[in-house]
């Protein structure tokens, strides 16, 4: 089937208020309820938790590092394996990131030329490895995911170069030109453009305008959620999701606390990502709307509630606190029992959301739920700013 | 030979028996040696059939399998195996002040049967660490003295379907004299739980395994065997037997235990599991293994072991899928050699896209490839173990399948024989 595009998007319902809607994308592997957030399965697997577990869950989507995947096991291999889909045994949708900030983030020795990234390669062989938009595609390729990211020139929100930055936004767009023209598979793998320029508006305009010219069915809203004040964050967000199509999915990349998500969607972003829920779990954490619990911590020795007397995880279901807070620290399995319940806590929390939003209760949602996390009325100042920027108000 | 089910009579005339004691009930055909079961525990009237292994738990849990993921396993698993040495600190700390009266729901394992005992099967001592006058147990506070009545107490609490005593737990190289002061004191122990039995009321439909100890000395094993089955108890467990023993010295122990006691009691035996030493000892007529063993890796080295024994958990700790020859079932289709297992890790299986172990239709099998579980691993990513686990344990399961069935048609000694003759 060559003439069925490999994403189709559409609008179900949209917030009379905000600028939150309610969508579905229908990708290669098969369909997601937008909002979504996607947990992120680095090198293939998701923090043991089994395919089979994950579809049971209802999980539609998650992600995968090509950088990681590129290293260890290598193109060679997925290719012989028929991609990561059959590699690791997942029948839902996958997305995969270009490699581009994990090199940048994760190697000490990266030089950023308009060729590409020339970096210190983590092998035995520390030999010089160039990452150019070209590669990026062809790992990308090769993993098989639905959808693909271009390799972006990332630069931090705190480098208040602006030269450098707008450099950066040039060149993210010859970029993105050159994964679109290196890409193997345009019907059956989505390349999302990355929209730059850190926290300048006239630089995150133009990128995104540039972007938008091309032929993408889909964008992502890049280089945020890493220092900058959430004042900054919100307003780039809110400007981006302002100027790109309301007709193709928007992706905000790298965010995932619960009220970053409820902000967030209220701003009509679509998809979200972020290692938190699953790392927080390695580290003994699990997720409430109220906020983290520290299972390690003694007051749960005798706390015989569930994790959440209202989830409907395996994990709430059998455990109480007090027994997760006696194997967090010496049983591996107890990983296990945390991711599941913090990836469900966070699909609940999108279920909710595009619930709310279909019955045309969105704002009363936020409202109830920022209640929860702030009972005494506290709202962080960036929050009642940007809920009021699209006509939440906070009590 | 047909299999007897329950019923209340005991009839000498035929050769299969149906023995009701105290608390379970083990139909045994035939009453020689080797023999099937089924061992109907009192408390849930759940049945296991025998011989058969437990899942190990450590601190109440497969430590990298969520009980949800045993679903995937068939037949059923539902016996698992809990030892106070990892359970003690949950026990004092959380489950003691637990509102609800039974400690199997704050571990999640209501609807399996419980085997409980003192020690870690997994964890050989390297030390003797009790003293004259008290046994201790490992805490997060330090080593802990703990008594018959506390242990007796926890035990109440936690409601196993079979339990053993409290006793003198030593390591499995110990000086002669230790050996010998481990039997008699155990017996002590055992004595004093008997007794104490009359103030836990609760315990009356929990079976009581008595411990068989005395390490490598065939005199001790003989003095502990017979003067335990003196005593009221409804089985016993052979503490100790690991697979450090040489096979020889091995079958003379498990002979001169078994010769002591009574054939209608079901037998347990820990700490080890390799097929072929399962097969000597299901040979002289043992029904329950513990699924795991263990030398720490310091015995490992002083007793000069090349061999890594441990089973069928710990072979997935390391990063080993089991492949051994199960006759009559499936052959592992190996490619590589006769191996009993094979240790993903190898390099070789970087593009290995067969299964762990064709043939076999666990999940992990159907689903997945040498070269994902290679590629977990060497990510030090979770679900490698998780996989492996599930693969061994079914292939473990399959194996006391398949005993069951030879025995059942009388064929058990060519099903020996023919395993024993595929590794020659």
């Amino acid at each position: 089937m060559t003439t069925k595009s490999p994403l189709v998007f559409s609008i179900l319902t949209e917030c009379g208020t905000s600028k939150a809607r309610v969508s579905r994308m229908i990708l290669p592997h098969g369909p997601v309820d937008l909002p979504v957030f996607m947990p992120v399965g680095t090198q293939g697997t998701l923090k043991g938790m089994l395919p089979e577990q994950l579809e049971e869950l209802g999980l539609q989507i998650m992600l995968a590092n090509t950088y990681h995947l590129g290293t260890k096991p290598g193109t060679e291999i997925l290719q012989k394996a028929g991609g990561l889909h059959k590699f690791m045994n997942w029948n839902g949708c996958l997305l995969t990131d270009s490699g581009g900030f994990q090199m940048v983030s994760l190697l000490k020795l990266a030089e950023i030329t308009e060729d590409g990234v020339r970096f210190q390669s983590l092998n035995d062989q520390k030999a010089e490895v160039m990452l150019t938009p070209e590669h990026s595609i062809e790992i990308q390729n090769a993993i098989g995911a639905d959808i693909i990211m271009q390799l972006d020139d990332v630069v931090k929100t705190t480098n208040p170069d602006k030269e450098r930055i707008e450099e950066s936004v040039h060149r993210t767009t010859r970029w993105l030109d050159r994964c679109l023209k290196a890409h193997q598979n345009p019907d059956t793998q989505n390349i999302f453009p990355i929209v730059q320029g850190t926290l300048y508006e006239d630089l995150r305009e133009k990128s995104a305008k540039d972007h938008i010219e091309r032929d993408v069915r889909g964008f992502a809203i890049g280089g945020l959620s890493g220092g900058e004040s959430k004042d900054d964050f919100w307003k780039m967000v809110h400007l981006s999701t302002n100027i790109l199509p309301k007709n193709k999915p928007r992706y905000l990349m790298g965010v995932g606390f619960a009220e970053d998500l409820v902000v967030c969607c209220a701003l009509g972003v679509d998809m979200f990502d972020c290692v938190f829920p699953t790392r927080t779990a390695r580290f003994g954490c699990a997720l409430t709307r109220k906020g983290q619990l520290n299972l390690k911590k003694e007051q749960f020795k005798k706390d015989f509630r569930p994790i959440d007397e209202n989830c409907p995880c395996n994990t709430c279901k059998n455990y109480t606190r007090a027994y997760l807070s006696g194997i967090v620290t010496v049983l591996p399995v107890a990983c296990h029992l945390l991711t599941e319940h913090n990836i469900v806590f966070q699909m609940n929390l999108m279920k909710d959301i595009r619930q709310s939003i279909t019955k045309g209760k969105f704002p009363d949602f936020v409202r109830d739920f920022m209640l929860q996390v702030y009972p005494t009325k506290n709202y962080p100042s960036w929050i009642i700013d940007s809920l009021s920027a699209v006509n939440i108000k906070l009590k | 030979m047909t299999h007897v089910k329950w019923s209340k009579h005991i009839n000498s005339e035929v050769c299969d028996a149906v023995f009701p004691l105290s608390c379970c009930v083990i139909t045994i055909s035939p009453l020689g040696k080797p023999r099937i079961g089924t061992l109907t525990l009192g408390r849930s009237l759940q049945s296991l059939n025998t011989p058969c292994f437990l899942v190990y738990t450590s601190h109440g849990a497969p430590p990298y399998t969520t009980l949800d993921n045993l679903r995937t396993i068939n037949p059923k698993l539902t016996a698992v195996q809990l030892c106070l040495a990892t359970l003690f600190d949950i026990l004092i700390t959380s489950a003691s002040n637990y509102p609800i009266s039974s400690f199997r729901k704050f571990f999640g394992l209501e609807g399996f049967l419980l085997f409980f005992t003192l020690s870690d099967p997994m964890l050989v001592l390297p030390e003797h660490f009790n003293t004259k006058k008290h046994i201790k147990i490992n805490s997060v506070n330090g080593r802990t003295k703990i008594s018959s009545r506390v242990y007796m107490k926890l035990v109440e609490e936690l409601n196993p379907d079979v339990f053993c005593p409290l006793i003198d737990n030593i390591p499995l190289h110990c000086p002669k004299y230790k050996d010998k002061e481990a039997v008699n004191r155990t017996l002590m122990l055992l004595d004093d739980c008997i007794l104490a039995m009359k103030d836990h009321p609760d315990l009356q439909s929990s079976a009581l395994f008595g411990v068989i100890q005395g390490n490598s000395s065939i005199e001790g094993r003989r003095r502990s065997a017979y003067e335990t089955s003196k005593r009221d108890v409804d089985g016993f467990l052979l503490e100790n037997f690991g697979s450090h023993l040489k096979r020889d010295v091995f079958r003379t122990l498990l002979s001169t235990v078994v010769h002591e006691l009574s054939a209608e009691k079901p037998r347990m035996i820990s700490t080890f599991g390799i097929p072929e030493l399962v097969l000597d000892a299901v040979e002289f007529g043992i029904d329950i293994f513990d699924g795991t063993y263990v030398p720490c890796r310091l015995v490992i080295l002083f007793l000069q072991l090349l061999l890594n024994l441990r089973y069928p958990l710990l072979m997935a700790e390391d990063g080993n899928a089991l492949t051994f020859y199960i006759p009559g079932h499936s052959v592992c289709r190996m490619t590589i050699s006769k191996a009993k297992h094979i240790s993903l890790w190898d390099d070789i299986f970087l593009d290995d896209v067969n299964p762990l172990c064709p043939g076999c239709s666990c999940m992990a099998c159907t689903d997945y490839s040498r070269s994902y579980v290679h590629h977990l691993l060497s990510t030090h990513e979770m679900l490698a173990k998780v996989l492996l686990t599930l693969h061994n344990l079914q292939l473990y399961e399959n194996f006391f399948c398949a005993i069951r069935s030879s025995i059942k048609a009388e064929r058990f000694s060519t099903f020996k024989e023919t395993f024993e003759k595929f590794y020659l």
